[in-house]
């Protein structure tokens, strides 16, 4: 699993850099400006990155806590969550 | 032949436009909108924000009722008529944030759906009270797996800059947001705001790096390349709530004292004298039951408060104090008041601006109430602004067929404050000529002095 992370956190750089360079979307009734497009990019990864911080948080605490004896569950659902929205990323 | 008007604001969107036929409000909803409207319906979104009271009401109706102004409009919609139209440039602060925060709302609750919002145009969204409310039913679209939020800059334009130019430097939004119509660009905003305000993350990103990247123009190629890049929705998600976190916290800076704010206390007034003016706004609207009241240079709003609870239905109050308008605005809120505060500027109403000088209507179209209060006022305007008597009640007399017009006489003390540093040049400011201008222009019901220092009251109708 956390070669997969690694792998996700990689996939998140490189979206997160690629958008830098700039964009547009398709849908658009308005006209979006650069700007705001290359800044959601970036704020993007950084949400997608926050998000990869606290799973592996949670991956520590349990493991903390398996070493302590004590079998609290992690939010593993929020973690399948978190990585069926940050798949989306790999879609580009 | 069936006298169709079609809203002179409502053309960009060539989905669908507004059309008033004998006073009903109608949508038409075009063949390229009817999937996105389809769908939108079939999730409910709609009769949840409609019965959350965020959202204005609709109905289909018959597509005739058109007739050719339909131009082939798949679906027509009818809408309740909204009682007043506001823009963001009358707003105080707190109604821009209350709006913003609103559409913020709107577009979280619509994503759980699957609905995107097509544009955050502060001007769909207007004001019930205090309360603000959306009325572009075809703003909401389908949303796309992984599009990007398009209307980002638009939302920071028209909401956030403004609101950070009160809440950095205390200056108001109203001139400049008047003046551009369209709110105020990053990059503009971006040469104003001190480099500290660069430590704060959110002015940081939503100011001075969009305005740097918009700067940063891309080539075609790199520009291709981006529109197949996506945005995952969890960081949409992220942005929308940091974006409703960040905005619910914004205040005006340092709560500057405003000259009015403190009217009510430090003015010459005996308690006397209030009651009795209380006593006079209340006898009025009872006569009248007013179903809109205007209310000029309405300070923190007592006297449309007066009014309300004497059988006026709704009060649009006006002043030219930018805390007087907050402290009214908070109070609304607070009391659930039928009555919304906006900017005047009163020797300077908002003008018929925009698209055709038609797109955002003139105060003077729009003000038009079945009643008037202009208490303390016209002193301010005569003395303080130079402005000529006689059109001064002309163009009070001229907003209801009714109204209560407050006479304040030279010798009272708040008009001896204004003469202090200037030469009076007023001989025509008098009580005898306050009364025959307005009995020129309508019937004195009733007057009453309320002051010692010879304060009248005048119940006018030309009705």
């Amino acid at each position: 699993m956390a070669g997969t992370h690694g792998f996700y956190m990689g996939r998140v750089i490189a979206v997160a850099a690629a958008a830098l360079l700039a964009a547009a979307p398709s849908h658009a009734y308005l006209d979006p400006g650069t700007g705001s497009i290359v800044l959601q990019s970036i704020l993007a990864g950084i949400a997608v990155a926050m998000g990869l911080l606290r799973l592996y948080w949670y991956r520590l605490k349990s493991f903390i806590a398996s070493l302590t004896g004590s079998s609290q569950q992690p939010e593993a659902q929020g973690e399948q969550e978190f990585v069926k929205d940050a798949e989306i990323t790999n879609d580009s | 032949m069936t006298g169709a008007t079609a809203e002179s604001g409502s053309f960009r969107d060539r989905r669908g436009r507004v059309f008033y036929v004998n006073g009903r409000v109608l949508r038409t909803v075009m063949p390229i909108a009817r999937d996105d409207f389809e769908y939108v319906r079939s999730t409910g979104l709609i009769d949840q924000l409609v019965s959350s009271g965020t959202l204005v009401a609709e109905s289909r109706v018959d597509p005739q009722v058109l007739g050719d102004a339909g131009d082939g409009a798949s679906i027509v919609l009818e809408h309740p008529r909204l009682e007043f139209i506001s823009y963001p440039y009358e707003w105080s602060f707190s109604g821009l944030k209350a709006a913003a925060l609103l559409h913020l709302d709107l577009q979280i609750a619509a994503l759980a759906q699957g609905v995107m919002l097509t544009d955050a145009s502060a001007y769909n969204v207007q004001f019930v009270g205090s309360k603000p409310i959306f009325i572009d039913h075809l703003s909401f679209r389908r949303y796309a797996d992984g599009e990007y939020w398009a209307a980002h800059r638009q939302f920071c334009e028209q909401f956030v800059n403004p609101l950070l130019l009160r809440a950095v430097h205390g200056v108001p939004h109203n001139a400049w947001y008047r003046g551009s119509v369209e709110g105020i660009s990053a990059e503009d905003l971006s040469k104003l705001l001190p480099w500290r305000s660069g430590l704060s993350w959110n002015i940081l990103t939503n100011v001075w790096m969009q305005a740097r990247l918009q700067r940063a123009a891309p080539s075609g190629r790199a520009i291709e390349r981006a529109k197949a890049k996506r945005l995952p929705r969890i960081g949409l998600e992220h942005i929308l709530r940091s974006l409703r976190n960040w905005i619910a916290g914004l205040e005006p800076k340092s709560k500057d004292k405003s000259v009015w704010q403190d009217y009510a206390l430090e003015n010459s007034y005996s308690s006397a004298e209030a009651s009795a003016k209380r006593a006079f706004v209340a006898d009025f609207s009872a006569a009248i039951n007013p179903a809109l009241i205007i209310d000029i240079g309405c300070n923190t709003g007592d006297f449309a408060a007066v009014a309300l609870d004497n059988g006026a239905k709704l009060a649009i109050g006006f002043d030219f104090d930018h805390g007087a308008l907050e402290h009214a605005f908070q109070r609304s809120r607070a009391e659930a008041m039928n009555f919304l505060p906006l900017h005047l500027d009163a020797a300077n109403p908002s003008p018929d601006q925009g698209w055709m000088q038609n797109e955002r209507q003139g105060l003077q179209r729009r003000a038009k109430g079945d009643a008037v209060i202009a208490l303390a006022l016209a002193h301010h305007l005569v003395i303080g602004k130079n402005l000529p008597l006689d059109q001064v009640l002309s163009w009070l007399v001229a907003i209801a067929p009714r109204g209560v017009i407050e006479f304040v006489p030279k010798s009272d003390p708040m008009v001896q404050r204004l003469l202090q540093m200037r030469e009076d040049l007023f001989d025509d400011y008098e009580q005898s000529s306050f009364e025959d201008l307005l009995a020129a222009r309508a019937r004195i019901e009733k007057s009453t002095q309320i002051s010692a220092s010879g304060r009248r009251l005048y119940w006018f109708d030309r009705a």
